[in-house]
């Protein structure tokens, strides 16, 4: 299973953490503000009373509260502590506030709304009660006289401190500056991640077989855990092209001299005997060439895989002259005839060790199995982006569904046929190493296989 | 009749290479470890040394330093499994006159083993020979089979060119332009008429040719 990208999941944990903080800040503030609210509104509630207190001094006198606390009945309109501008004054300062006053404990003024005077508490200080379905806070002052008390009260729902009108406001600067977090935060996550990224572009532009250590130095502290890592795996994948080559040429060694042994022999045998065992030992010396052929062509696939590839201007006409000279020397005289188009220098840039294998292979391959067609031509064509080397022969072709078939490994046109099955296939992992691609296709100008060769341009 | 050492440590090939080279007329003497080698060599008075490099006791490139160390100059031919292009440029740095890689053509190995009498018979430095023709550029002669064959000096030229890049194609722009030298002009046929006369007097099949990369005699090399 694939893990989600690292960058994503440091984002969205970041968020949450950041969310988390958010929120977290919030409550506490909004604790911390109703807190000081509360704090603010009891000193309010003090200052209330004492406003109500000093405006019912003139009137104060003990002998009329206590007639108006003996005949119990509290009338608004003639009650002498509180004028009717003083009650306007008290309620233009504290509209939200109501009060009560009380002589020895007897209600003798009162603000006329609000809670019931029965309710609210008679006690000096700062305390909370119900009445009328809210909650309720109050101050109780106590006057000069200690039978006096001026209580003072207001509803708990205007002490407390609403979030709503308050996130209304902030709405739109708050999502523009949460947008903008989250952009900067993402940009910060990518910019740090991008050491990464070059890495990866770094191993990319790597070719099979450079190993060399990355340089410590090169890059930022956090990834220096994973470039050593890295260097230990190049030190051990060094060690193992080391030993895949020593085997390789142990194969070579072990398998070669048994067969120069049964070739010696067969050639031997050939000379020195009469003529019907001459031809038996000729046959001989073709299977056994085959069987040489084979080792050969097993050895330079697994050669390629450790071939160091090395870019430079190549002149590919006489990359392909070369190749065709030897494949000429090989075969028997008017075997085969070979043309190459165009006949002067082309000049490309690439890797020729490669280039020439693949060529070889694709040539060899011609004469294998086109060998009575007669004819091989090589056309070189180059334009701006590519070079293309096609070979075609007048073979018999192949079908356009054993194509893909045939660029595998050991896979050959027909069961029995003759080549080791391996030719084509060195020819596609030669060309993929030289950063190039490989296709059969019809020749258009009548019979026989065309093998293409491409090869794209790349910079100096 | 000239003297051969046989250096092979499997049995089966040593024996088939000693059998092949004594019908040819070879003294074969057969060794298969490193130190009888190179004891049979510094005592023995051999004209060619036909080496493998994967001995017992002592490599073959050991045996061959130890050699040319001792002023031995016999000419040596290594005869190996060993294929890569270093493994070679060792052996030839070692000292080695040839290189083979196994499995070697028993007529291919006696036309080098001849290459290497005749370079020891003090034949001349700018003598050069393809298969069965020796050119002799000082002397001006030419010969197929031992036997001198009567060439034109523009035959010559364009032969002498062709011996010179054995195995190579030759363009055939380069083989006018090594008559121009001489000529300051030549006829645009001139080099196909040198061709198919040198074809006539060595054989059709001694020079190759492919349209659009030129001409090239080969063979084994010598």
């Amino acid at each position: 299973m694939r893990r989600s990208s690292l960058s994503i999941r440091l984002y969205r944990r970041v968020l949450i953490l950041l969310a988390l903080t958010g929120l977290g800040m919030g409550a506490i503030l909004y604790v911390v503000a109703n807190r000081e609210i509360g704090r603010a509104s009891d000193a309010q509630l003090v200052n209330a009373s004492r406003l109500l207190y000093m405006m019912m001094q003139d009137d104060l006198t003990a002998g009329v509260l206590v007639a108006r606390g003996k005949d119990q009945t509290l009338d608004e309109g003639d009650d002498p502590l509180l004028s009717s501008q003083e009650r306007k004054a008290f309620h233009a300062s504290y509209d939200w506030c109501m009060f009560a006053v009380f002589w020895d404990g007897k209600p003798v003024a009162q603000s006329g709304w609000g809670a019931p005077v029965s309710l609210v508490p008679r006690q000096p200080g700062l305390h909370d009660f119900k009445a009328v379905g809210d909650r309720w806070r109050s101050y109780g002052l106590p006057g000069r006289d200690p039978r006096l008390l001026v209580v003072v009260a207001e509803r708990d729902a205007m002490r407390e401190f609403s979030m709503v009108p308050v996130l209304r406001k902030l709405a739109l600067p708050l999502i523009l500056l949460i947008a903008a977090s989250m952009v900067v935060l993402w940009w910060t996550l990518r910019k740090s991640l991008s050491e990464v990224e070059r890495l990866a572009t770094t191993l990319n532009a790597r070719s099979l077989a450079d190993l060399t250590p990355l340089a410590r130095g090169d890059w930022s502290r956090d990834l220096g855990p994973l470039i050593v890592a890295l260097n230990k795996l190049f030190v051990r994948l060094d060690q193992a092209y080391e030993l895949e080559q020593a085997f390789t040429d142990d194969v070579a060694h072990e398998l070669r001299t048994p067969l120069a042994a049964i070739r010696a022999q067969a050639q031997l045998l050939r000379k020195t005997s009469p003529v019907p065992q001459q031809e038996e030992a000729g046959r001989l010396l073709a299977v056994v060439d085959r069987a040489g052929d084979l080792i050969d062509g097993m050895l330079t696939l697994a050669r390629l895989n450790a071939t160091s590839v090395s870019t430079r201007s190549v002149d590919v006409h006489a990359l392909v002259a070369d190749v065709v000279a030897e494949t000429l020397l090989r075969l028997p005289p008017d075997a085969m005839e070979f043309s190459v188009n165009p006949d002067h220098i082309v000049r490309w840039r690439c890797d020729p060790s490669s280039l020439q294998i693949a060529l070889s292979a694709v040539i060899g391959n011609a004469t294998v199995h086109a060998r009575q067609g007669g004819q091989v031509d090589i056309a070189v064509v180059r334009s701006s982006d590519r070079l293309t080397i096609t070979v075609g022969d007048r073979g018999c072709g192949v079908d356009a569904a054993d194509r893909e078939r045939l660029l595998r490994r050991f896979e050959r046109g027909t069961a029995n046929g003759p080549g080791s099955g391996l030719g084509l296939s060195i020819a596609v992992k030669a060309m993929t190493l030289a950063g190039g691609t490989i296709r059969l296709e019809d020749r258009q100008d009548g019979p026989g296989l065309l093998v293409v060769l491409s090869l794209p341009a790349v910079a100096d | 009749m000239p003297r051969l050492l046989v250096a092979e440590d499997d049995a089966a090939l040593g024996s088939a290479m000693k059998r092949a080279l004594e019908l040819d007329g070879y003294v074969v003497d057969l060794f298969a470890r490193g130190d009888d080698v190179l004891e049979a060599a510094s005592v023995g008075d051999y004209d060619v040394i036909l080496l493998d490099l994967g001995m017992p006791r002592m490599g073959g490139l050991d045996v061959l330093r130890q050699l040319r160390a001792d002023g031995n100059a016999t000419p040596v031919i290594i005869v190996t499994a060993f294929d890569r292009t270093r493994q070679r440029v060792a052996g030839l740095d070692a000292g080695a006159d040839d290189y083979v890689v196994k499995p070697v053509d028993l007529e291919e190995l006696a036309a080098r083993i001849r290459s290497q009498l005749r370079r020891k018979d003090g034949r001349p430095a700018d003598s050069m020979s393809v298969g069965e023709v020796t050119l002799d550029v000082s002397g001006h002669i030419a010969a197929r089979s031992g036997e001198p064959v009567a060439l034109t000096a523009k035959e010559f030229r364009v032969l002498a060119l062709l011996m010179r890049r054995a195995r190579r194609f030759v363009s055939k722009a380069d083989l006018e332009g090594e008559l121009y030298d001489q000529d300051h002009w030549v006829e645009s046929n001139t080099v196909e008429v040198a061709i198919s006369a040198l074809r006539r007097k060595f054989g059709r099949d001694f020079i190759r040719t492919a349209r659009g990369l030129g001409y090239m005699v080969g063979g084994p090399e010598t």
